[in-house]
């Protein structure tokens, strides 16, 4: 996979190089978090415009990846007020319907995605996408290690519902 | 199929990648926008100071020498504006218009203003606090505007309570509670959500308290301070859309203490890495 080289270690240069290097990545966990392209598009501005702003700051951070990928998550979560009642979460897995039978069009990753809950979502994602630790996880989104370790345990065996030829277990 | 998720999520997504010339361009527009709302608001903080202070001063040195009348806080004059017309609907507006809105429903102040808008999907949200005039608790109000919506279901769903759907001239009204039960009783949250036949949805709802993180709820009342009736009423509203009347925005951007819910600083930055999330 292509993706663009790590800036974690290095502080970047101009704003340009930073968003060139890093806004694939953040633009595809954007797609993960919304289920929805023209509101990551929203999104990942959104996320970099706050970055622009902020850049003295955040180019001499520990981290500017880190620092953009917060927030990307934090910002996120805050846009969800827009839509809050438009993405109700489902709760009750016989509301949603069945796996299609047919592995060919079975469901897309991004659309069970999208039926989590957008709390249980963002751990999912931070944590398998962008391999967070727990712990890295839990203080990303102002949580405890236990209440990520929670999420992510609901929210596997939600996706393991939707999505039964998926290895989860592995996974965890 | 043994797929790990990370590697199908990977997989999923890898073939996706935004225009990054028109992102650099966009995210620096906007970042110049957010950087020059802080210095204008960091402005008028200093101006406001200055003025509490000299006002602050004066009336001291009133109270020391009686003979002398108090002296009052100078006014600035309303910048001047255009005196009619519309404008793009934002956060702020939003607020202002529900504030008036509800007012014409229920008597009582507002307080707690914020917001956010979109300039790629042109939604708009605007929240704020009502708190009745008859000394009850208050109520969290939100109003969601979203211009564009082609198409959307409405049908009542097991966890609504109160549901009713009413179809009239090509708009659509769905009522309904969503009710949690949380230690001390219950979080009631009343929403009114339409869809009107040129695409403007428009969603309002109203607590009986303050939600808060981690389904917790900070309860007021036992309802919340508007029925579903009328919430309808505030959503029936026909100047919601994405264009307003600038009347609107000037009282939004006349609203005291308006919270960007955007506008996160980066504040964090420099303390803990478990800081609040923005909001």
């Amino acid at each position: 996979m292509a993706e663009a080289p790590s800036l974690d270690e290095q502080p970047p240069g101009s704003f340009e190089e930073f968003v060139h290097a890093t806004g694939p990545r953040m633009y595809r966990t954007a797609v993960l978090l919304c289920g929805d392209h023209h509101l990551a598009e929203d999104l990942t501005q959104a996320t970099y415009a706050k970055v622009f702003a902020s850049w003295g700051r955040v180019r001499r951070a520990d981290n500017p990846v880190a620092y953009t990928r917060t927030v990307l998550t934090r910002t996120w979560l805050s846009h969800r007020r827009l839509r809050r009642t438009t993405e109700q979460p489902v709760d009750d897995l016989p509301d949603l319907p069945a796996p299609h039978p047919d592995p060919g069009t079975r469901l897309d990753l991004v659309e069970a995605l999208s039926r989590l809950r957008p709390e249980d979502r963002a751990v999912v994602v931070l944590r398998f996408y962008l391999d967070l630790s727990v712990n890295q996880t839990a203080q990303l989104l102002g949580i405890s290690d236990v209440a990520t370790r929670k999420r992510c345990s609901r929210a596997l065996e939600r996706l393991r519902s939707m999505l039964p030829d998926l290895d989860l277990e592995a996974s965890s | 199929m043994n797929t790990q998720l990370s590697d199908l999520m990977h997989r999923d997504v890898q073939d996706l990648t935004p225009d990054l010339d028109a992102l650099t361009q966009a995210a620096r527009r906007r970042g110049l926008s957010i950087r020059r709302r802080r210095q204008a608001l960091s402005t008028l903080g200093a101006v406001a100071a200055v003025a509490v202070i000299a006002v602050g001063s004066t009336q001291l040195r009133g109270s020391a020498d009686s003979s002398r009348p108090a002296a009052t806080a100078p006014t600035t004059p309303a910048p001047t504006t255009q005196a009619s017309g519309t404008t793009r609907l934002s956060g702020e507006a939003t607020a202002a218009g529900l504030r008036d809105l509800l007012g014409e429903v229920v008597q009582g102040r507002a307080t707690s203003f914020a917001g956010q808008d979109s300039t790629v999907s042109y939604d708009s949200y605007g929240e704020l606090r009502w708190f009745p005039a008859d000394g009850s608790g208050f109520s969290d109000v939100g109003l969601n505007v979203q211009p564009g919506f082609e198409s959307r279901i409405y049908h009542c769903q097991a966890w609504q309570v109160a549901c009713t759907v009413t179809r009239s001239g090509g708009a659509k009204l769905m009522t309904f509670e969503e009710v949690t039960e949380v230690a001390g009783g219950k979080g009631i949250r009343v929403t009114a959500d339409l869809l009107r036949a040129d695409g403007v949805r428009v969603v309002a709802s109203a607590t009986n308290g303050a939600e808060l993180p981690a389904n917790k709820w900070h309860i007021t009342r036992a309802r919340p301070a508007f029925t579903a009736q009328e919430l309808a009423l505030v959503v029936g509203q026909s100047w919601w859309g994405p264009r307003i009347p600038a009347e609107l925005q000037r009282e939004g951007a006349a609203l005291p203490g308006y919270t960007d819910l955007d506008s996160d600083r980066g504040d964090w930055l420099d303390g803990s890495p478990t800081a609040k999330p923005t909001p």
